[in-house]
């Protein structure tokens, strides 16, 4: 075994605050539930539609988040243009600013007389109060882990690699599903789980802008407001329990999935 | 509408022509360059002159600011580089590492065919001819470096490409490796009837696979042609300095005893040269570096096997050396001496002045 020196275990000794900080409270909450107060709510309808909710509106998040991220992605990590840093900015932006504030931002223009809200309701989307707005909440906030995990996932590939296979007849969109995408995979599906815990995650904005239907997150804030915290613990439970899984399929998948390194 | 005629009567098969590519930084300056089908070119030149940025150009990936370039006769300028036929091979090979050796090899036909059957009996056969037949299963990162160089040659040539370009592919391996792998591509070259484009910083690969060379400094062409003018009459100082300037001679190897090999180099005039040729009549290209030349206003006895008589035809100063050029019943060779011995040897335009040069400074090349 290596020798411990002095710098190795103080740091170790620094180093672990943190980590202790995360992780005791996440156990305490877990071994604090009682067995039979989660499987009562396992049963109720309320909680398990709002969990139903967060999970599949932050998967059609995602979705979305893939379907425009993906291509922005490939954009950033092959070209340079003028103002890509403001590009790349802007796509961060949510990362930094409160929650609320984006909620409030999103309930600018998505109230059904603001600039996307009031062309959209004449298709029939509503958004305060309604499954969309809370697909918008959670996409403002989580598109960027797509669009970040992606990016770096296409500028490990070499641009050589997709020349060669230009010369050898494959259109540019073609070489880049054939060789570019499969090739940064492990990082779009690493960018889209974070996006969908993100997402799933989500109550600031989803708060001001669509109260209404209740996520996981809201319901959780209500049943402490109204019944304290012996009562949102259950919901607590369930809910981190369900992040944790996907958290854990990420870590799994960023250890066990083949990598290919420019060589 | 007579252009057109002239082109179709004239025009060579590659012709690149007054190509410019402006990035910013760096520029390609109105390059031209020719070449016949089943030519094969080596380019060289110092690193940052624009090797790589001119095979990129020609293949399609930079998009130039004037000039054409023109492939078989037909304007390739604007087109995408999948459209173009023309292949390009790397120095770090850049197989797809998520496809095995058959895959990478197969991928460029199955686009242009169907037939699962023909595909594998084309890959199979391409895999023969570089001797990775029994590699075909294995994946990418299992391989040698010049398992993997044989690998991206059977991939680009599989396609039969009407021409071929390669940056430096050959850089990343051994002596050993290099020499295995330069005669294998000169047969699958051949063989294939494919025209090369070859970036090289290596002047074997010039000797032993090139018809013509070009030389590149600064994003310009200085001098293009057939290796052997290019390399005894440079046309540019910079392209002298960069080749050195050699004597070189089409020969023809006519007999040989105890490891000394005759080659005629013109009619009656023989040179013997200490490399070993054991077939006959063989097609040699002969050099010999200028300052292995000895200059004598006598003949002398000695172990030198070859001794010339001949007539100076220039004597010229170049910083602290002297180019002497001396004509042998037709056949001009050129030396180099010190202005010191230019004194006392007395060395004049027109004089009769001795060449000896030892056999071992003789090198044969190998011209098939
Ligand atoms: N996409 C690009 N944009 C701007 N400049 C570039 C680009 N690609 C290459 N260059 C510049 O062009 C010059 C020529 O590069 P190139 O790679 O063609 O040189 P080279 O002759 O192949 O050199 P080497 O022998 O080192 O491979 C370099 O100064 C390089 O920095
Ligand atoms: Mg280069």
């Amino acid at each position: 075994m290596r020798k411990l020196d002095h710098t190795t275990i103080f740091f170790a000794l620094m180093g672990s605050f943190l980590f202790f900080f995360v992780l005791i409270p996440i156990v305490n909450l877990m071994v604090s539930a009682n067995p039979g107060i989660i499987l009562n709510n396992i049963q109720d309808p309320s909680v398990m539609s709002a969990l139903f909710l967060s999970i599949y509106a932050a998967l059609a998040a995602t979705i979305i988040a893939l379907l425009f991220g993906v291509p922005l992605a490939y954009l950033l990590a092959r070209n340079d243009f003028w103002g890509k840093g403001f590009v790349e900015s802007v796509i961060d932006v949510p990362l930094v600013i409160p929650h609320t504030v984006s909620g409030i931002i999103l309930l600018l223009v998505f109230n059904p007389g603001g600039i996307f809200g009031q062309p959209l309701s004449q298709i029939g989307l509503t958004f305060s109060d309604a499954i969309p707005g809370i697909i918008v909440a959670m996409l403002f906030a989580s598109s960027s882990f797509v669009v970040n995990s992606s990016r770096e996932g296409f500028e490990s590939v070499d641009p050589r690699m997709e020349k060669v296979a230009r010369t050898l007849g494959s259109g540019s969109l073609k070489t880049f599903f054939i060789i570019t995408l499969p090739l940064s995979l492990r990082n779009v599906v690493v960018g889209s789980i974070m996006c969908w815990a993100r997402a799933i995650s989500e109550f600031g904005a989803i708060v001001i802008l669509a109260y209404y239907p209740t996520t996981a997150p809201v319901l959780i804030y209500r049943r402490f407001v109204d019944f304290g915290l012996q009562e949102s613990i259950p919901v607590a439970v369930l809910l981190i329990s369900v992040c944790l899984v996907l958290f854990l399929i990420v870590r799994l998948l960023i250890s066990g999935w083949k990598t290919y390194d420019k060589d | 509408m007579l252009i057109r005629i002239w082109r179709e009567f004239e025009a060579m098969f590659l012709e690149v022509n007054n190509l410019s590519v402006d990035l910013g930084q760096f520029h390609l300056i109105d390059v031209n360059l020719g070449l016949e089908k089943e030519d094969y070119m080596v380019i060289i030149g110092p690193t940052g002159s624009g090797k790589s940025v001119l095979l990129e150009t020609i293949a399609g990936f930079y998009r130039p600011q004037s000039g054409r370039i023109f492939l078989e006769g037909k304007d390739i300028t604007h087109l995408t580089p999948e459209k173009r036929g023309i292949s390009i091979i790397y120095q770090d090979y850049v197989l797809f590492p998520h496809m095995n050796v058959f895959e990478n090899i197969a991928y460029g036909l199955k686009k242009r065919i169907e037939d699962k059957e023909v595909i594998e009996s084309s890959v199979v056969d391409a895999a023969k001819r570089l001797k990775i037949d029994h590699l075909l299963d294995r994946n990418p990162e299992t391989l040698s470096g010049g398992e993997k160089q044989r690998t991206a040659i059977a991939r680009s040539l599989i396609v039969e490409p009407n021409l071929l370009l390669m940056d430096e592919p050959f850089s990343a391996l051994d002596v050993n490796t290099h020499t295995y792998l330069t005669d294998l591509l000169k047969k699958a070259v051949s063989d294939y009837q494919t025209t090369c484009i070859h970036v090289s910083h290596n002047f074997n690969d010039v000797w032993s696979l090139a018809e013509q060379v070009a030389v590149m400094r600064d994003g310009e062409i200085l001098q293009q042609g057939v290796v052997a003018d290019v390399f005894s009459k440079p046309r540019h100082d910079f392209v002298a300095d960069f080749v050195g300037v050699r004597n070189i001679f089409q020969g023809e190897v006519v007999g040989g005893s105890k490891g000394i090999t005759d080659v005629e180099i013109d009619k009656n005039l023989i040179l013997h040269s200490s490399d070993t040729y054991n077939t006959d009549f063989k097609e040699v290209i002969v050099v010999i570096r200028p300052e292995n030349i000895i200059f004598s206003n006598q003949p002398f006895v000695s172990s030198i096997r070859n001794q010339l008589k001949g007539i100076v035809t220039e004597v010229v100063l170049i910083g602290p050396t002297v180019w002497v050029e001396v004509d042998v019943h037709g056949t001009s060779f050129k030396g180099i001496i010190t202005p010191s011995s230019l004194d006392m040897l007395g060395i004049k335009k027109g004089n009769e002045i001795y060449l000896s040069f030892k056999s071992v400074n003789v090198k044969l090349i190998d011209n098939d």
